[in-house]
């Protein structure tokens, strides 16, 4: 066979393989991939064992996001009926979706082990204002609560 | 001030040339009368000396002489600080404590014994040390405790 | 000068210069922690240990003196292993917190641990416990487990203050700050004790977990609360104002703030605060648009006429906003009928040669004429207080004392005759004073014509005196040299009241005054506002005053507006915007300038001088008949007054009562006991309020605090004679 012709046969020979090979794509959204565990999605505020919440409002999230995604406002206990252990705890918390770029520098920063972020990535919105996530859509839901 | 103690005070008063140098003198002037250093007193004491009330807590806070509770007939002291910790303090202040029912710094119920445990009596060489009031006892073992227990026991029976 | 070296660097500096002062001269830094420009050497946190040649051991640079030929080195091997040590046993039991200490982000430990500590530490023992957020009086919390016992609270507490209200108690690693028996911290400065400390364990209460300060932007300004003019950081967070801080100005404040100015922020925020401009309809103020409230103004001022229209305030405005108001009064309506004044205060502006606050430390004596630096002017009286312990003399003419026994007191008033009039008693004090060339400051309230005339004579006998007065407004004094006094054949406050009460007055215009509160005569200030046909009310809360306005402009705060303003020296004070004004309010000058452009006027740059103000002291105030018993005397306190201090929530726990001080023979002579509640009754008017008894009160004397809003002390007639009568405890339904 004359030159040209033997690099667009080997194409089409790979092009034939991967015919027959298994399908990298999926069916989404009637299909969808398990994403690994350390998969950066969604944030999500975590509690302690005994059901407190693990945010103690530091900021240290917001001044570690590099898009400013953040928004924290702390606020002190009531000594009766703490959100967290000690003094201070997280009263507002904010994460914006349009603006996070998804990097977990938020994680890394948290002292408590607060802030995660989970494989969860179905985010899209109509509006632009239910992408703005507070607090109560981030925070776990205590035990009693989600049964 | 009570009268008495007022006096007392005034004299004490012209020894120093800086009247707040009165300071412990006059604490101890105020222990003696009433057997422990109270708010009462510290505030006679700040007033007489015209400082502020929290400059004589401060003062009676830091001496171990100075009882800030009242305090029991015997205040058995003893050293906690390193050289009578190496040579068994602690030991010996639970064996005290167990013996008199009580934990440092509290009073058994007879209002016979307070029991401490301070910082360094300046006695290392013959650690550990023990200080009952004023007198001093050094080189203690448990045994020896004991007999002074009993000594002091005895002492305030005599008495009564 | 001596010569020395540091690092190998020679330099000379003057005898009796710190190793660390030389050395920061240089630009050499060496880390401290209990040392602080305005406190005395102390060395108690050994973290700016050095070597210095000859010295057996390192030596504290925070208390070594320099001498000739000394050699110091900051840069050895042996310097970074002390500083890394001390920064480990400062450690050994601090709780390291930082994420949810307020301090966290602004601290001296943290720095210098990030700059000098170890990576980490060989303490492998559990940390110390002792007391968190525990309660250190109104306004702030302690943690002691944060405290790295550097004294700073305590001798600024002692140096500064004088008061010995906080001490270190207890011994070794138990040892603690703390006040005596664990009361609350209640000296009016305590708020600089957390400005003080470098670390987080004295923090302010109202500034608790609101914002770390990375989220801050800040502005030098001023503290507008009172006519001193404390150099000032305002911070705030999403433009809401969460803090004040003290800044050194040496001349002025040396970084020092009363509680009031370093709380009493929050009234900018109050949900009380007037949003938008109000008309009179059908008897009701009712919300309605700028452009016709101002036009109703307008409309107003142009119908009554220059010559029934007076404007009464400026004492609370920029400089170039009372400049902008004298225009508009003078220049435009061609009114002369204009008065800053609206209390007692007769002149801001002394006629004798104004002193400095720096003055005071200077004074061979000084004289407080009717006059309680220590709450109308509180960081003034901190320099008293100074001048007090170096010995100077302290001469005090007032119907109370505020420096205790042991000083000078001459406690006469114009209301009791028998004793001597105050200006009869400062005559006194001239002639023995005279002849003297030591420099003499005299405080004075700026009250009392008497002693206005008494002092001009101190001018020819003494060369040496200096005049300060503390004023009731921040910026009289700036608004008096704009011009905001009577011209001539112009009515002053209590003329223009009565011509209000009488029916000449067409229009009054009220810019940030609340005379209903202030001015003495209660019953005219009530009559002239509730009949003057248009009353127009310019301020940020609906005042006592407001409540028969007919046009309520509300305004911007002082932290929302930029300019200058002039302080009781005269000192320019700068003041600049923290946030951005509430939207629809304009600041005072906007106002001013927009009622200018309708009235047809024009606002050219510079505006013209103002005319000379006439003779401070024609300010007639009516005096009661002679009378015999009890007098009533009122006082000026820090809280008093409505407005910004009622309305910041973080003062709430320290805001006075209303309560009637006498002498403890008057009050043993009436049978009454300290905390009995009693009715004083002053002709018609009638105050229900609790006794106090203090020596420090003149005999014959009924002492009633100033301006208290529940409890308005100008129903009574100052000097009159008034009854005391117990009232009965009522019965308390359990």
């Amino acid at each position: 066979m004359s030159e040209p012709v033997t690099p667009l046969v080997k194409g089409l020979f790979i092009t034939l393989r991967y015919l027959f090979q298994k399908k990298v794509t999926v069916q989404y959204p009637e299909q969808k991939r398990t994403y690994p565990e350390r998969f950066r999605g969604r944030h999500q505020l975590t509690r302690h064992a005994d059901g407190s919440e693990r945010c103690v409002g530091c900021e240290l999230c917001a001044q570690a996001c590099p898009s400013g995604a953040i928004r924290v406002v702390a606020a002190e206990n009531d000594p009766d009926h703490p959100h967290s252990p000690g003094e201070r705890y997280g009263a507002t918390y904010e994460v914006n979706m349009i603006r996070c770029i998804f990097c977990g520098f938020c994680q890394e920063a948290c002292p408590t082990g607060a802030v995660v972020l989970t494989p969860f990535n179905e985010l899209a919105e109509y509006r632009r204002d239910p992408l703005t996530y507070e607090k109560p859509r981030l925070l776990v839901p205590r035990k009693e609560e989600a049964r | 001030m009570r009268e008495a103690l007022m006096a007392h005070a005034r004299d004490v008063l012209t020894r120093y040339p800086d009247p707040n140098s009165a300071m412990l003198p006059l604490l101890y002037l105020v222990q003696e009368a009433d057997g422990w250093v109270s708010p009462a007193g510290l505030e006679e004491v700040a007033s007489f000396l015209g400082v502020a009330p929290a400059v004589a807590e401060s003062v009676a806070s830091f001496y171990t002489l100075l009882q800030k509770r009242p305090v029991g007939r015997y205040v058995l002291q003893v050293c906690t600080n390193l050289s009578c910790s190496l040579l068994g303090a602690e030991h010996l202040l639970d064996h005290l404590g167990r013996k008199l029912g009580i934990g440092p710094g509290e009073t058994t119920p007879d209002g016979l014994f307070t029991l401490q445990s301070v910082e360094c009596l300046a006695e290392c060489g013959q650690a550990p040390v023990l200080q009952v009031n004023l007198d001093f006892h050094s080189g203690l073992t448990p045994e020896k405790v004991d007999a002074l227990l009993n000594a002091l026991r005895k002492e305030a029976e005599q008495d009564v | 000068m001596i010569n020395l070296t540091i690092d190998g660097r020679q330099t000379s500096v003057p005898e009796g210069t710190l190793v660390l002062h030389a050395a920061r001269e240089l630009g050499i830094d060496i880390p401290t922690f209990c040392h602080h420009a305005r406190l005395l050497p102390f060395g108690a946190c050994r973290m700016c240990l050095v070597e210095i040649e000859k010295a057996p051991k390192l030596q504290t640079a925070c208390t070594t003196v320099v001498s000739e030929g000394m050699v110091v080195r900051t840069d050895t091997e042996q310097v970074r292993l002390t500083r890394q040590s001390v920064l480990e046993f400062l450690l050994a039991n601090h709780p390291l917190d930082c994420p949810v200490c307020d301090k966290g982000g602004e601290c001296e430990l943290q720095d210098l641990t990030h700059r000098w500590g170890a990576p980490a530490s060989q303490f492998r023992e559990a940390k110390n416990r002792k007391g968190k957020a525990l309660p250190f009086g109104p306004f702030i919390v302690m943690d002691e487990e944060r405290c790295i016992l550097c004294q700073r609270c305590v001798r600024f507490d002692q140096e500064v203050l004088g008061e010995g209200g906080i001490g270190l108690m207890g011994r070794g690693f138990r040892t603690r700050v703390g006040t005596f028996q664990g009361r609350p911290y209640d000296t009016p400065f305590s708020g600089n004790v957390v400005d003080l400390c470098p670390v987080g364990a004295l923090t302010s209460r109202p500034y608790r977990f609101r914002a770390r300060p990375w989220d801050l932007t800040s502005v030098a300004s001023t503290c507008l609360h009172c006519s001193v003019g404390c150099a000032a950081r305002l911070d705030a967070r999403e433009n809401h104002w969460v803090r004040l801080r003290g800044a050194d100005d040496p001349a002025v404040n040396q970084g020092w703030l009363c509680d009031r100015g370093r709380y009493g922020f929050g009234f900018a925020a109050s949900p009380e605060r007037l949003t938008a401009p109000q008309l009179r309809r059908g008897g009701k103020l009712a919300a309605t648009s700028w452009e016709e409230a101002l036009d109703r103004v307008v409309q107003a001022l142009r119908e009554a006429g220059p010559d029934r229209v007076g404007i009464i305030g400026g004492g609370r405005l920029t400089d170039q906003e009372a400049a902008l108001l004298h225009h508009l009064g003078r220049q435009v309506l061609g009114t002369a009928h204009l008065d800053r004044r609206a209390g007692r205060q007769l002149t801001a502006t002394p006629h004798l040669a104004g002193g400095t606050l720096e003055d005071l430390d200077r004074a061979a004596h000084i004289v407080l004429i009717g006059c309680d630096p220590e709450e109308t002017a509180p960081v003034l009286a901190l320099r008293v207080r100074q001048a007090l312990r170096r010995g100077t003399p302290v001469t005090e003419l007032g119907p109370w004392q505020t420096y205790g026994p042991g000083h000078a007191w001459i406690p006469p008033s114009r209301w009791l005759p028998a004793v001597g009039s105050t200006a009869t008693a400062l005559a006194g004090l001239r002639e023995e004073l005279a002849g003297q060339d030591q420099p003499v400051v005299l405080v004075w309230s700026g009250e009392d014509a008497a002693v206005h005339d008494e002092l001009a004579r101190w001018r020819q006998a003494m060369p040496g005196a200096r005049l300060l007065i503390v004023g009731d407004q921040p910026n009289a004094r700036g608004a008096e040299a704009a011009g905001l006094l009577p011209g001539s054949g112009g009515r002053s406050t209590p003329e223009l009241l009565a011509a209000a009460a009488a029916g000449d007055l067409q229009v009054l215009y009220l810019v940030g005054v609340n005379p209903a509160l202030s001015f003495p005569d209660g019953a005219l200030v009530r009559e002239a506002l509730e009949k003057v046909p248009f009353l127009v009310v310019q301020d940020l809360f609906a005042t006592e005053s407001a409540r028969s306005a007919h046009a309520l402009l509300p305004v911007a705060a002082w932290s929302e507006k930029t300019g200058s303003w002039s302080n009781l020296e005269g000192r320019h004070r700068p003041l600049a915007a923290l946030t951005p004004a509430p939207e629809n309010l304009p600041d005072d000058g906007g106002i001013f300038r927009e009622l200018i452009r309708r009235l047809g006027g024009e606002v050219s740059a510079p505006l013209p001088a103002p005319a000379p103000p006439a003779a401070a002291a024609a300010y007639p105030l009516s005096t009661p008949p002679a009378a015999e018993g009890l007098r009533v005397a009122t006082v000026e306190l820090t809280y008093s007054g409505g407005g910004t201090v009622l309305h910041a929530p973080a003062l709430s726990p320290v805001l006075p009562e209303a309560w009637v001080t006498l002498h403890p023979e008057e009050a043993a002579r009436r049978d009454l006991a300290p905390g009995q509640v009693v009715e004083l009754s002053c002709g018609d008017s009638r105050l229900t309020l609790s006794v106090r008894t203090s020596a420090q009160v003149a005999p014959g004397l009924a002492l009633v605090p100033r301006r208290l809003p529940h409890s308005p002390d100008n129903l009574l007639t100052e000097g009159a004679a008034v009854a005391l009568t117990p009232v009965p405890r009522k019965e308390v339904l359990p």
